[in-house]
């Protein structure tokens, strides 16, 4: 399975590319919400131990295609300020059938927000 | 040479927790077993403020088993709870 692993602070652009043997193409995109636990902000601000993160990421893509193969994952992280309604994370599966690239997609985004240390360091105010 | 001590432990403050302690890295003495109860106990020393609960150890980017053993001079990342996504 290829990977393509970057955390970046510029905003995220990931057109699809897909080869003619992926059936499937799941892409999960997360934005900034306006607001962070009731109250209306503008942004927020991502920080990681980014070595750390991205030997994280790739060991966790590893073994959930392990289970769920897939052809290709692509993954981008944003990182410093991010503006409200623009998106902070993209994964994209490309797979030969939809339920292991479904499948792999979202159990990474729980592992995710277990096991990859990257944090919301601060919420800016509306 | 011969009555050298270990080398310390080198630990590094990471995401909320650096704001929460005030500083991003310290130098802890080497526990003298090894253990990570050890560990904790000497850094509970050295900031008697309240570390928060739920932290893990890594080392060299990889988290680290409960029960494995702290070598000198270790570089040990203290990670809190991650909100990344």
């Amino acid at each position: 399975m290829k990977l393509d692993i970057l955390l970046q602070r510029e905003p995220i652009v990931l057109k699809t590319d897909a080869p003619p043997e992926a059936g499937a193409v799941v892409r999960f995109e997360g934005r900034v919400r306006a607001d962070e636990n009731g109250r209306a902000i503008r942004a927020l601000v991502y920080e990681a131990y980014q070595p750390m993160a991205e030997r994280q990421i790739e060991r966790i893509l590893r073994e959930l295609g392990a289970k769920h193969p897939c052809l290709s994952v692509r993954l981008r992280h944003r990182l410093g300020e991010v503006p409200v309604g623009k998106t902070a994370i993209v994964i994209e599966a490309l797979a030969a059938h939809r339920a292991e690239a479904f499948a792999l997609t979202s159990a990474f985004m729980d592992r995710l927000k277990q096991d990859v240390p990257i944090w919301k360091m601060k919420a800016l105010e509306a | 040479m011969s009555n050298s001590s270990p080398a310390p432990l080198r630990v590094l403050f990471l995401g909320p927790l650096r704001d929460q302690l005030g500083c991003a890295s310290a130098t802890i003495t080497f526990p003298s077993d090894g253990t990570q109860a050890a560990f904790w106990k000497a850094l509970g020393e050295k900031f008697p403020v309240a570390l928060p609960k739920h932290l893990r150890l890594a080392r060299e980017n990889e988290f680290l088993d409960a029960d494995a053993p702290l070598h000198p001079g270790d570089e040990l990342a203290l990670i809190p709870p991650v909100s990344g996504g």
